[in-house]
């Protein structure tokens, strides 16, 4: 005879995206498109005019704890090597020193990142500010590098704070940016959408070499 | 960078790693009080569900099963004070595994929070917890 304390303690389900305002949608759509459409392009100089001047930018990157995979695709050197993780940089002046400011400092940072392709249809957005001053956005997602040997998948969490530009458009102002090793489940569910398939393995009609890749609307 | 601005980036660090030690020790150990935390007109933004004002914050995390965090991966940066009505505001990332109860699987999450110095007490203006899975819906 057992006693009767069952619970639910399932987890409540997950949502793909959140408005804290339903006004901000096509603005933040807009936003993601063109942002990631030159982020994965050739070059990410163009970058240049989606930073505020007195941009911050900041990466930390870790492995995920309890994974036995330990092929080369899952080493995460070149971001680690630049991680602005605080639980292991203790120091004051290196902290300073791993927070990129200014818009060149901010696009040179990423432009050294490894090239890539991001799965913008499997994107979980959190848009948790949305104000005349300030837009806070949230992304959780992956994408593949597409300039590394085996094109391995990453997974990452980043944060925008955009505020509105002198020409009437917008800008971001802190970007905070988390990378790890993709999961299983996630590999498993990769480009599922099929929209926006970097590989050059199956040779199926794409943009030509050298153009913008194409991101799904 | 100004003085000013790099002891902003210095304090945005130290007082990420207070907060962050004080809240997930609430969430595990104390989770009645956790809503505390939060200002009145906070947002928690729970894997896409989103909960609005403190008091339902509280309820919403009370019918969490018992959790365990570990915190792994954290980042902070000041937000430059005219845009939050001249409020001390520091974005923070914190990123670990966390453990609910009756299921041992260690879940990677990913979690930002907007904090606001708010008469010398640091309150909680949004906060987005995401696990780390698979979001597309089919």
């Amino acid at each position: 005879i057992g006693f009767d304390v069952s619970e639910d303690l399932s987890l409540p389900p997950r949502q793909q995206s959140f408005l804290v305002d339903p006004a901000g949608q096509d603005l933040v759509r807009e936003f993601l498109t063109q942002y990631f459409a030159i982020f994965d392009s050739e070059s990410r100089q163009a970058l240049l005019e989606a930073y505020h001047e007195n941009a911050s930018l900041s990466m930390a990157s870790n492995y995920l704890s309890n994974d036995s995979r330990n092929s080369p695709n899952n080493r995460l050197t070149s971001y680690i090597s630049n991680s602005r993780n605080i639980m292991r940089v203790t120091d004051r002046e290196q902290r300073r020193r791993y927070l990129r400011t200014g818009r060149l400092q901010v696009v040179s940072f990423l432009s050294d990142l490894p090239k890539t392709t991001h799965d913008l249809m499997g994107f979980a957005v959190d848009l948790i500010v949305f104000t005349p001053a300030m837009i806070v956005l949230t992304m959780n997602g992956i994408y593949k590098e597409t300039n590394t040997a085996g094109n391995p998948t990453r997974s990452f969490h980043r944060t925008f704070v955009i505020v509105p530009n002198t020409s009437g458009g917008f800008c971001v102002i802190n970007d905070m940016l988390y990378v790890t090793n993709t999961t299983k489940e996630q590999e498993e569910k990769a480009f599922a959408s099929g929209s926006v398939e970097p590989t050059p393995a199956a040779p199926a009609p794409g943009p030509a070499p050298g153009a913008v890749p194409g991101v799904a609307p | 960078m100004s003085e000013v601005a790099v002891k902003n980036v210095d304090n945005a660090c130290e007082t990420a790693e207070e907060f962050t030690r004080v809240f997930y020790k609430q969430v595990d150990n104390s989770r009645h009080l956790t809503s505390k935390l939060y200002l009145d007109t906070g947002l928690l933004v729970w894997n896409g569900n989103g909960i609005n004002g403190n008091e339902k914050i509280q309820k919403f995390l009370m019918d969490l099963p018992a959790s365990h965090h570990v915190l792994r991966t954290l980042d902070a940066q000041p937000i430059s004070e005219n845009l939050v009505s001249n409020k001390l505001t520091y974005l923070i990332q914190a990123c670990g595994d966390v453990t609910y109860q009756n299921d041992d699987a260690k879940k990677p999450f990913q979690q930002t929070f907007l904090i606001v110095a708010v008469d010398g007490k640091w309150k909680i203006a949004s906060d987005c917890f995401r696990l780390q899975v698979p979001y597309l819906t089919p």
